[in-house]
């Protein structure tokens, strides 16, 4: 709801206008018309949409992809006009609160929003034979109506067709038929925007009940259309094999299980390109800014501490590739079918398994997407649990433990370990939500689930731009918060690392801000004893930083997790942003980094596997810590975003309270037994 | 059962309608195997959900068949008027259909 934004017009010449005009002017000369897209899940809408205004929208082959009003302008040759795309919805009568958006704000009840002047009805011209209820509501509604026919390639391609003159004149409604993705049809539909006023209305009774409008729409097509011949077979065929009982759970897995295998290998050169540009702007940076407190924030502040979190885009992107292909191609609606017994068993239902996968990519659109679950009970369950799914947030973690702590150990030539204990975490992320889902809906919000009605789409190949685009979203979205909260993270950091300066060392500390890509650029120019006592002073430094303060300050009650006061550093960092455990380690091995000196500038995670407890003369990060530190990742909610959304759709503080203070506890736990497990075991 | 439907994914007539109604036996969606095809008689749900049956075409005289059965045999894949939806058995148990 938040995006639907109040739509005062602006000038019909300067788009920008439009959101910021709250108290348009009264000579303001014409109001911008405002058109709104309704139509049944998956009908196509966000795809005619796009097509029409070029807007952000999200787009899949499942019912339930948009979930709030998204805005967008089409510029005709005279005007501009206003557009709003809607959750589908199969009635104005709402079961769910995504249902419920497109009702109200067609109805012109949405506080935010301007009643629409008209209404396009989206109709998947292969299932126009259900559409007719919902023809028929908006229709009552009286306002100017256009019926837009979507999907006609695939009704042509199955041997059907439709006579949209015929289908006009008898429902006497302008009707245009389109295939979105094409573009094909969307000028003629545009020639008929700029006059909404001058359509024909219908004569037609609409009836009252669904029964009336459903023998209306029969009488009507019974002229018009020519029923498809062929059946979707390829459809047939592969649900045939993924909805199989046995084979289908099966191969779903082992796709799965290969593609975490595979990500590995294949991030690993990106990977090490955006390493090798990292350190040349370091380079960079040590060359143009003079030795002292700028080039250490910059070096060892933000580019060690920025870069150190965005050399991980690679399998981020991976991931949001894998998952954009499944929705893309309609595998969704598959898994929510085929385990809704499951889920049901649980008191939840299909669709909240699709909410909790979409989680994979990032919580917050997995707990938007709850909002086609018609049970609010259910609904609350999923969004609270959301945060359990691994999102990719915590890929950085992962892979930087995984790939630095895991031995690369290949089994029967193909099974790599660190594929395994990846895709072991993912597993785990997800098994854990279902069972707190399961948990909640058994004790607290306890209630008889509603009735599962869905509808199963068929088959459909992704556009590979349309995957790309949203997989360049996420990707945009996660360096955004780069170069916000995980920058202003860095820098706080940064401070409470050097700070403050031990007295006697401040002439020392004055000439040199050494860093670690300063090190690696001149490895053979300072002689040995020049190393020694700056870096001894650096050490020095962290030892007494106010970071040092507090971290030594929570020690105790991490020890028995097997995490020093480094780690716990970056665990309150982390707080804000699960990437922030990655930028600050990075930060306090980049500062500690003038005890090596190698040719190659080695990388965190090694430099990480050569830290030694004082105390013990051993490794820090044994086995045993970073299975700890795994796992305390996999069910710790450290996302301030996520809070203000769970927040939002829950409508109070009550839930995201909660939700962070029992997984915080669930986490504490899970690492506490796991540490000692695994350190008396292994 | 409105005389003037006259699609083939319906029955025409009341007269049709009784006619088919006593060369099969009525049963509930639920019960019909896997690869069958019924007329729906009418939904016997009340409320929201059994108007939001009706809304997606679940209404007397439209033909469904059944598609399969999700791997833990609840849900179950239906196919009706172009489209398919699933439901769980627990509700389909509410649709009276006469097996044909
Ligand atoms: N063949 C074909 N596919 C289309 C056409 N329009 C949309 N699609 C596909 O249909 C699926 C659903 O499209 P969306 O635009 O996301 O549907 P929607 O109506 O916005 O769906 P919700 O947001 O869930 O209500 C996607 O896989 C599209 O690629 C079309 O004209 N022809
Ligand atoms: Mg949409």
């Amino acid at each position: 709801m938040s995006r639907s934004l109040r739509s005062e017009p602006g000038h019909p010449m300067s788009p920008q206008d439009s959101n910021m005009t709250n108290n348009a002017p009264a000579q303001e000369p014409a109001k911008r018309l405002h058109f709104a897209l309704v139509g049944a899940p998956n009908a196509g809408k966000s795809t005619l949409f796009h097509a029409l205004t070029r807007a952000r929208t999200k787009i899949a082959n499942f019912p339930g992809v948009t979930v709030d009003v998204v805005r967008g302008e089409v510029k005709l040759p005279d005007q501009t006009l206003d557009i709003s795309d809607l959750p589908g919805a199969y009635s104005l009568d709402p079961i769910s609160p995504d249902e419920e958006i497109s009702a109200r704000f067609i109805r012109g009840e949405l506080t935010k929003s301007r009643r629409p002047d008209a209404v396009m009805v989206v109709i998947d011209a292969t299932t126009l034979s259900r559409s007719f209820p919902l023809v028929f509501e908006v229709l009552a509604l009286g306002l100017p109506t256009l019926l837009v026919l979507t999907m006609t390639d695939e009704l042509q391609a199955r041997g059907g067709g439709i006579q949209t003159g015929i289908l006009s004149r008898k429902l006497g409604i302008p009707v245009v038929g389109v295939v979105g993705h094409r573009g094909i049809g969307v000028d003629e539909l545009k020639g008929f925007l700029s006059k909404p006023e001058d359509w024909p209305r219908t004569s037609l009774d609409p009836g009252a009940t669904p029964e009336e409008r459903f023998s209306l729409g029969d009488t009507i097509l019974s002229e018009c259309l020519t029923e498809p011949r062929k059946k979707n077979t390829s459809t047939d065929r592969l649900d045939r094999i993924l909805l199989h009982r046995i084979l289908g759970p099966i191969i779903f897995f082992a796709l799965m299980f290969v593609f975490f295998q595979a990500m590995f290998s294949w991030a690993e050169a990106p990977m090490s390109w955006l390493e090798s540009l990292i350190g040349l702007i370091a380079d960079g940076v040590n060359a143009v800014v003079p030795s002292g407190f700028l080039r250490s924030l910059l070096v060892d502040g933000v580019i060690a501490g920025v870069g150190g979190v965005i050399v991980f885009i690679p399998q981020i992107a991976l991931v949001l590739l894998m998952i954009h292909f499944l929705e893309g191609v309609g595998y969704m609606a598959r898994a929510a079918f085929a385990v809704d017994r499951l889920m049901g068993w649980m008191g939840l239902e299909g669709r909240c398994f699709v909410s909790l996968l979409s989680s994979y990519a990032c919580a917050i659109p997995g707990i938007m997407a709850t909002r086609s679950v018609p049970d609010p009970r259910s609904r609350l369950a999923t969004i609270l649990v959301a945060p359990f799914m691994t999102c990719s947030a915590r890929l950085p973690v992962y892979t930087l433990l995984i790939s630095g702590f895991v031995p690369d150990k290949q089994f029967f030539g193909i099974v790599n370990l660190r594929g395994t204990v990846f895709f072991s975490l993912y597993l785990l992320g997800a098994v854990s939500a279902v069972l707190a889902a399961a948990v909640l809906k058994r004790g607290m919000i306890r209630g008889k689930s509603l009735p599962f009605v869905m509808e199963l789409p068929p088959y459909r190949l992704p556009r590979i731009s349309v995957t790309l685009r949203q997989v360049w979203w996420g990707v945009r979205a996660f360096l955004k918060k780069a170069g916000s909260m995980i920058l202003m993270a860095s820098i706080i950091l940064w401070v409470l690392l050097s700070y403050p300066k031990p007295e006697n060392m401040d002439s020392v500390n004055e000439d040199n801000g050494t860093t670690l890509a300063e090190e690696a650029s001149t490895p053979t120019e300072e002689p040995a004893s020049g190393v020694d006592s700056e870096s001894l002073s650096r050490s020095k430094v962290l030892e007494g930083s106010y970071a040092a303060t507090i971290g030594r300050a929570i020690e105790p009650a991490l020890a028995p997790l097997g995490f020093d006061w480094k780690i716990g550093v970056g665990l309150i960092g982390s707080l804000a942003a699960r990437e922030v455990v990655v930028a600050t380690l990075a930060q306090i091995y980049a500062v500690q980094e003038e005890e090596e000196e190698e040719e190659d500038a080695p990388n965190l995670a090694a430099r990480m596997a050569r830290e030694i407890n004082p105390k013990t003369g051993k490794p820090v990060y044994d086995l045993a810590t970073v299975l700890s530190l795994l796992v305390f990742f996999v069910y710790s909610l450290q996302c301030i975003s996520t809070l203000a959304v769970m927040r939002r759709e829950t409508n109070g503080y009550k839930w995201p309270t909660l939700a962070f203070f029992s997984m915080l506890a669930i986490a504490y736990v899970a690492s506490l037994i796991t540490y000692q497990v695994a350190s008396r075991c292994l | 059962m409105d005389p003037s439907a006259s699609r083939s994914w319906s029955v025409n007539t009341q007269a049709e309608m009784t006619s088919v109604m006593k060369s099969s036996e009525t049963t509930v969606l639920s019960q019909l195997p896997v690869g069958k095809t019924a007329k729906v008689v009418s939904v016997t749900l009340e409320g929201t959900y059994g108007k939001r049956l009706r809304i997606m075409g679940f209404i007397a005289g439209t033909y469904v068949s059944v598609v399969r059965c999700a791997p833990l045999q609840d849900p179950r894949e239906y196919e009706l008027r172009g489209t398919r939806i699933c439901l769980r058995n627990e509700e389909a148990r509410h649709v009276q259909v006469i097996a044909i």
